[in-house]
């Protein structure tokens, strides 16, 4: 018997194996989309964040089953009749002597018995088809009710503003920088200095109005006037203007930069 | 002879040794490698043990020529290789002739070793590696196989001559025997203080069955990671320093998978597997590596130390 056959049989169990191992690599590969689609549907996203991670998670572990299972040691563990035999053979296709050739149709009539189911695990690929189908429905009825989570680029918008430095009161650096007599801008923004501290209670009922939202009308044509006046130009009121010491200008400035900054 | 035929062979050799000798399947099994490897091995073992009884019956059961040294100090060289006699002719002519010492055999049991000086050891351990005796300006090539099985007591220390390593390296196997088992030493009792039987032995392999069977142990495959773990084994009792002052030599490596093969042929496998080679490793170690002080204040033996590598 020619060496042929054996290499033949052994290329053909490779094959086998690894057709075998990539299928259960793409099953779990789209278990892991699946989930993450569903997580990403859950915290507002777009589903299609999941693609890389699949295709990545998915290349991995393929590459890596394929390496693992490629060896015929994975094989023997399947099948032990084959136990040791396998490899030996595998290692010895070079040699030609009886011993080398009796074991080398050992191992052909051993590799006869190996079957598909060997390497396929029927427990496991229906728990993932079952996941299959659980995640599937969980996607579906979470898009078809526009179930949230929580909206994720808000959430971290949120956490952002938490985690930003609180302002504290320093009378030192950039807000000590102003211009000297220029005294109408030492109060900082105008209206929250007019606001103060008060609450601004808005409520806006359709009863109480008289516009209609409901209502539409086509839009009224307007004539418009040009009324802007021939020259504009500013001025100081004499009277707006202030006395502030020059030494106190610098601490008032500061004062109502502070007040801008904790009512905002 | 086909593998299976060989299974046969080695079993009834071995059924027939359990004859005479009970109990010690595995030194026997260890014996048997050693001669399919066509390699020497040291019994050592308390004296009682059966192990020139055990060397006397494998020589009864193969086909070979055989001879017994029986190692004393006063043992000088020439006893071993052989020496020039004068011999007269019929015509009163007065001529050198080569009378062969004992080691021109083909099984030879050298019994207590280290009794015998080390110069004398030389001359044996010479023949034993070169396979050819030199005496005078001649050298004289061995007959094919050519087989040692030394023997040596553990306890007995004073008059003796223990091995130098670089010379005890020169046996594929250093075999143990223990002491027998209770029911053991009851068959032997039996066996032995009773009325005498005389076992009748039948020689079970010739000489050429033998050679036949040491090139085919040689043909035994053995798998890539199977041979790395031989090498492994070695190559680890050099590196654990705590406990091994000096490891073994690659001879070692050849040794576990020359007699990794021939235990494979005598379980009668077509591939050496993995328990092939850790059951050889301490024969085949076990004289091959120094243990470190460390290794003894814990009163720690070779094997203990090599079975750490085992996996």
């Amino acid at each position: 018997m020619g060496i042929k056959p054996i290499i033949a049989a052994l290329k053909e169990v490779r094959n086998a194996v690894t057709q075998i191992t990539v299928f259960t690599s793409l099953l779990d590969t789209l278990i892991v989309f699946l989930i993450a689609t569903l997580v990403f549907v859950l915290i507002t996203l777009p589903w299609w964040y999941a693609a890389p991670i699949a295709v990545a998670y998915g290349g991995l572990h393929t590459w890596r089953n394929v390496k693992r299972h490629r060896n015929l040691a994975y094989v023997e563990d399947k099948v032990p009749e084959l136990q040791e035999q396998l490899i030996t053979v595998a290692d010895n296709t070079d040699k030609e002597n009886p011993i080398v050739e009796s074991l080398q149709q050992d191992v052909l009539k051993g590799m006869r018995l190996i079957k598909t189911s060997y390497f396929l695990s029927f427990g496991r690929l229906t728990r993932e088809l079952i996941t299959l189908a659980v995640v599937s429905i969980l996607i579906i009825t979470a898009s078809a009710h526009n179930i949230r989570f929580l909206d994720i680029r808000e959430t971290l918008k949120d956490l952002g503003k938490l985690t930003a430095p609180a302002g504290q009161y320093e009378m030192s650096g950039e807000g000590l920088e102003f211009i000297e007599n220029l005294s109408e801008d030492i109060y900082g923004n105008k209206t929250i200095a007019d606001l103060g501290n008060e609450e601004l209670q808005l409520q806006l009922t359709p009863m109480l109005t008289d516009i209609d939202i409901g209502k539409t009308k086509p839009p009224e044509s307007k004539q418009f006037t040009s009324t802007l006046p021939e020259e504009i130009k500013a001025t100081t009121d004499v009277s707006f203007q202030e006395s502030i010491p020059k030494g106190y200008q610098r601490i008032v400035k500061s004062y109502f930069n502070e007040i801008a900054k904790t009512s905002k | 002879m086909k593998i299976e035929d060989a299974k046969k062979t080695f079993d009834h050799l071995l059924h027939e040794m359990n004859k005479v000798i009970v109990g010690m399947d595995e030194v026997l099994k260890q014996m048997v490698v050693a001669l399919l490897t066509n390699s020497h091995a040291i019994l050592e073992g308390y004296p009682g043990l059966a192990k020139t009884l055990s060397v006397k019956t494998m020589a009864q059961l193969l086909t070979l020529k055989f001879s017994r040294i029986q190692n004393t100090p006063d043992l000088m060289p020439s006893d071993i290789t052989g020496t020039y006699i004068i011999e007269e002719t019929t015509g009163g002519k007065r001529a050198f002739k080569f009378q062969p010492g004992p080691v021109f055999a083909n099984l030879i049991l050298a019994d207590e070793i280290n009794r015998a000086t080390p110069k004398t050891q030389s001359a044996l351990l010479e023949a034993m590696q070169e396979r050819q005796v030199t005496v005078g300006n001649s050298t004289f090539k061995l007959e094919e196989p050519f087989f040692v099985l030394a023997t040596q007591n553990p306890i007995e220390q004073e008059g003796t001559y223990p091995l130098p390593e670089a010379q005890s390296d020169r046996f594929l196997f250093k075999i143990r025997t223990e002491y027998p088992k209770f029911d053991e030493e009851v068959e032997i009792v039996n066996r032995y203080a009773e009325e005498e039987k005389r076992v009748a032995l039948k020689p079970v392999l010739s000489k050429d069955e033998l050679i036949y069977l040491q090139s085919l142990t040689r043909q035994v495959p053995i798998a890539a990671d199977i041979k790395k773990y031989a090498v492994s084994l070695v190559t680890a009792t050099r590196q654990k320093k705590d406990l091994i002052e000096y490891g073994a030599s690659p001879r070692a490596s050849i040794g576990i998978v020359l007699a990794a093969k021939g235990r494979a042929l005598l379980e009668g496998r077509k591939y050496v597997s993995k328990q092939d080679i850790n059951l050889m490793a301490l024969p085949v170690m076990r004289h091959r590596i120094i243990l470190s002080f460390e290794a003894e204040r814990q009163n720690l033996h070779e094997d203990d130390v090599i079975k750490q590598f085992l996996k």
